[in-house]
């Protein structure tokens, strides 16, 4: 749905922001991980009125490592902490600027694994649908350490009643590879 | 089947093992200390920090050798061996499941070229020292690591629970761990949300919280009903988000209010003998939590924080803070809250002045917040 050849991480982010026309300034604030979900999110998601009934639930391998690098150059030789860096050295940041965004106040679980089978990611989310009232959610691995980047995001939604069937006709998908 | 809570630790200021926290906790002891150009951090802070000459004897005991696992890892593998008092077969076991719960793991090796040195790059990866951990004591499978800023301590829980319902699994193993910084330090200076002097939880001349160190560690069993008797159980939990602000608490106290309503559902308020709240002691957390705490219905519940007597030790402050609310319902108290004298929120919590106590059975609620308009709550009963 969009290529953008020989761009670095931040030009593709943006060209995908601009590709979508979107008009939301916070954008600009975020840092990469975040940017990269905010971005996914706006093509599976919709805003909605207050959603106490989707759920996010991402993993990826680096952390919040890329930010971290950022916020360390900050507080080296010359010492500058800046809070708008800080906030994002922490994964599960980019699940708040999609609550956000999308009005979100439900389930929100960030974890880390070498991989996404690693991760236990899949295996929680079917979890989360069996105890709880859970009717959607998105679900994804988002990795990003300065020039790489992988995400791979998907919406998934409780099929009528009853157990959820993860499989092609509920599942809306996103792939975005960069290395 | 009920999740129970069958051995814990504690690492913090106050000590290295349970016992030793509680006890301090009950005399009203704080383990928070002024510290001046500490951890290359020039601006004084308040800060609780575990000594490291403990660590380095229990390190020895237990052939943890500092030569192969940097600080973060060795208080969180002391503390899982203590939990488990030397049940080795129990942590190797294919149905134990370990849930780590960190917001930074070893970030302290990010300007430390020499560390990264010893212990290799690869130890910034949180799945990383995870698996390393895991392996010391011979667990098998893949630990799950939950980083979701000062709520990953509840979050794991909740997330062992929920594995714990599956057939793979009969134990979970939860272990929070955070270490002091330059880092995390001068981020939440960087917030002006440090103070430095020991803080006042819901206090009217609080200004800040004390930043804290620590590692705990919650053994989690299925057990049949019926069999259940003496062990604190986790009957449920919630995770929610304020959908407002990535930094700021929400004015309404929505993600929160919206998880202590969740785990009340099945519940009845007066069975509820305390919340263990967040407490941060900054100006806004402590509102947002009266808020919730108020709309939620719960003001005339007993409310303290511990965050006075051990700092906000982040990743670990989830799974100590629980561990402390077990034992005050198995030991029939409600701890004095630490640094409050005079009511300093818009509705009236009513906040535990001196240490009560109580009948040794009940429920009790943990709630915790987060950086990324993250909540959790949950409830554990005796």
């Amino acid at each position: 749905m969009f290529q953008h050849q020989d761009a670095t991480v931040k030009q593709f982010l943006s060209g995908v922001y601009h590709t979508l026309n979107l008009d939301y300034m916070k954008f600009f604030k975020m840092d990469a991980l975040s940017k990269l979900g905010f971005l996914a999110s706006e093509v599976l998601l919709d805003v909605t009125n207050g959603n106490t009934e989707t759920g996010l639930f991402f993993a990826n391998s680096y952390s919040s490592l890329d930010t971290d690098a950022h916020y360390q150059q900050t507080i080296g030789e010359n010492y500058f902490p800046s809070p708008a860096v800080f906030v994002y050295t922490l994964p599960n940041i980019v699940l708040g600027e999609i609550c956000i965004r999308h009005r979100i106040y439900g389930e929100n679980v960030f974890l880390v694994g070498c991989d996404c089978q690693s991760s236990h990611l899949i295996q929680y989310v079917e979890q989360a649908f069996d105890d709880s009232g859970l009717k959607n959610a998105l679900v994804g691995w988002l990795d990003c350490y300065e020039e790489y980047c992988n995400a791979f995001v998907m919406l998934v939604s409780r099929k009528d009643k009853g157990s959820l069937e993860l499989n092609e006709s509920n599942v809306n998908q996103l792939i975005i590879k960069k290395e | 089947m009920n999740i129970c809570i069958v051995g814990d630790n504690i690492i913090s200021s106050l000590g290295m093992t349970t016992e030793e926290n509680i006890c301090a906790i009950r005399q009203g002891i704080s383990g928070v200390r002024q510290y001046n150009d500490y951890l290359g951090v020039t601006e004084p802070y308040a800060a609780s920090v575990v000594n490291d000459l403990l660590l380095a004897s229990y390190c020895n005991t237990l052939h943890i050798s500092s030569e192969k696992f940097t600080r973060f890892e060795r208080m969180l593998m002391v503390s899982i061996a203590l939990a488990s008092e030397g049940n080795r077969s129990l942590l190797a076991s294919k149905r134990t499941l370990f849930v780590f719960s960190t917001t930074k793991g070893n970030v302290e090796l990010l300007d430390n070229e020499p560390l990264q040195e010893k212990f290799g790059r690869e130890a910034l990866f949180l799945w990383h020292s995870a698996k390393k951990m895991a392996a010391f004591y011979g667990n098998p499978n893949e630990p799950v690591v939950v980083s979701n800023a000062c709520i990953s301590g509840v979050a794991a829980q909740i997330v062992a629970k929920r594995f714990l319902t599956t057939d793979l699994y009969d134990t979970a193993v939860v272990v929070g761990g955070d270490v002091l910084s330059k880092f995390v330090v001068s981020g939440f200076q960087s917030f002006k949300a440090i103070s430095t002097s020991r803080c006042k939880p819901f206090d009217a001349e609080r200004c800040g919280l004390n930043i804290g160190e620590g590692a705990g560690t919650i053994i989690y069993k299925k057990i049949e009903a019926g069999d259940d008797k003496q062990y604190v159980k986790l009957e449920a939990g919630a995770i929610t988000n304020d959908a407002n602000h990535i930094s700021g608490p929400s004015r309404t106290g929505e993600g929160l209010y919206l998880a202590l309503n969740q785990i009340l559902q099945n519940g009845s308020h007066k069975a509820i003998r305390f919340i263990n709240a967040h407490g941060t002691a900054t100006l806004y957390n402590d509102e947002m939590e009266a808020l919730a705490i108020s709309r939620a219905g719960c003001l005339s519940i007993p409310v303290f924080s511990l965050k006075a007597y051990i700092g906000h030790t982040l990743g670990a402050s989830g799974v100590i803070e629980t561990v402390v609310s077990a034992h005050a319902l198995q030991e029939g108290f409600i701890p004095h809250s630490l640094g409050y004298e005079q009511l300093g929120v818009s509705l009236k919590v009513n906040i535990v002045t001196q240490q009560e106590t109580i009948i040794p059975r009940g429920e009790c609620i943990k709630t915790v917040s987060g950086f990324g308009g993250c909540n959790a709550a949950i409830r554990l009963k005796l």
